[in-house]
C-alpha cells in the first residue's frame, strides 16, 4: 500500500484572475462566495484522502472550486499570501 | 462484553480530532474493547470509526488483536460493506448511527463531517448535482418543493445522511455567519432527511 493511499495531504492550486473585472469563487460544498479581484491571484489549499479528485469550474464570471477546500489566500505581487477564507 | 486487549494505532494521519470526538471514540472503543491507544496517534473521525469497527470483529471472532487502520478499514466503514450480521459488526452500526450529533468547531470539522456522509462513491460535487441546490440559500429553499425521496434514495442518499448535513450546514452557518448558502441548504437537507423518513 503506498503513502498516498493511507494519508491525507494537501494540495495547493493557484487560480489567477486573468480579467480586467472582479470574478466570484464559489467553495463547495460549503457554500460560502469570496471575490477574486481584477488580475489577482488566490491560492487554494485543499485536504485530500486517498481516492478524491478536487475540481475546479470555470465560466465567464463565475469560478467555482469542489473539493475540502481548507484556506484561500490572495497572492500579493511580491510573493507575499494573505488568508481571506479559512482558518 | 470482556475487553480482548485491542490496540488501535493511527499514527500519521491528517490531524487530531476534538475532545468531543475523542470521548465519542473512547465510549464506542470501550464497549468494543479498545484497550490501548498508541501514543501519539492522530485520527479523523472515519479512521476512529474504522478503528472501532476493526475491534468489533476481532472482539465477535474472540480474538486478540492489534488493529492498525488503513485504507481498507476506511473503506469498509465509509461505504458500510462490512458484512456479519447479528453480530458486534452489526451493534456497532447501530450505535454510530444512534449518536448524538457531534458539535462541530471548526470547518475541519464540517468537511469531516460531509464527508463520511456522503453515498459510496459519490463525490460532494456529484452530491450537490443530486440536491441541485444552486448557489444561495434562496435557490435550496426553491429546491424543497421539487425534491423527491426516490430521487434521494436512487442516489444512495439515507436519511441519516441528510440529518448530518443539516447539521453541518447548521455548523456552517454558525461558523461563518456571512456564508450566503448554509442556511437555505440546512433547511433543504433536514426535509431530504424528513422525505426519506416518510414524514
Amino acid at each position: 500500500m503506498s503513502h498516498s493511499e493511507t494519508h491525507s495531504r494537501s494540495i495547493r492550486i493557484r487560480l489567477c484572475n486573468s480579467l480586467n473585472m472582479g470574478r466570484e469563487l464559489w467553495i463547495e460544498p460549503i457554500g460560502d462566495v469570496i471575490l477574486i479581484e481584477a488580475l489577482q491571484t488566490v491560492e487554494i489549499v485543499f485536504a485530500e484522502q486517498a481516492g478524491e479528485v478536487s475540481e475546479i469550474q470555470i465560466s465567464d464570471s463565475v469560478f467555482t472550486v469542489h473539493g475540502w477546500v481548507q484556506q484561500v489566500l490572495v497572492v500579493g505581487a511580491d510573493g507575499g499570501k494573505k488568508l481571506v477564507w479559512g482558518d | 462484553m470482556s475487553r480482548k486487549g485491542v490496540t488501535f494505532s493511527a499514527k500519521g494521519t491528517r490531524r487530531n480530532v476534538g475532545s468531543t470526538e475523542r470521548d465519542l471514540f473512547w465510549e464506542k472503543a470501550n464497549n468494543f474493547g479498545i484497550d490501548t491507544f498508541a501514543p501519539g496517534g492522530y485520527v479523523d473521525q472515519s479512521m476512529m470509526y474504522a478503528g472501532v469497527l476493526a475491534a468489533a470483529q476481532a472482539q465477535s471472532q474472540n480474538v486478540r488483536a492489534n488493529i492498525t487502520a488503513n485504507t481498507a478499514d476506511m473503506k469498509a466503514f465509509t461505504n458500510r460493506t462490512v458484512p456479519a450480521p447479528g453480530t458486534a459488526t452489526t451493534t456497532f452500526l447501530k450505535v454510530v448511527e444512534a449518536a448524538p450529533n457531534k458539535v462541530l468547531n471548526s470547518l475541519d470539522d464540517v468537511a469531516a463531517q460531509m464527508r463520511t456522509n456522503l453515498p459510496p462513491g459519490m463525490n460532494p460535487k456529484q452530491f450537490g448535482e443530486v440536491l441541485k441546490w444552486g448557489g444561495g440559500s434562496q435557490s435550496a429553499r426553491q429546491r424543497i418543493s421539487t425534491l423527491t425521496a426516490d430521487e434521494l434514495r436512487q442516489a444512495g442518499i439515507t436519511a441519516e445522511m441528510a440529518d448530518n448535513w443539516a447539521a453541518a450546514y447548521d455548523a456552517v452557518a454558525r461558523l461563518t455567519p456571512n456564508n450566503p448558502s448554509a442556511a437555505g441548504r440546512a433547511d433543504l437537507m433536514r426535509h431530504a432527511a424528513r422525505l426519506l423518513r416518510g414524514e
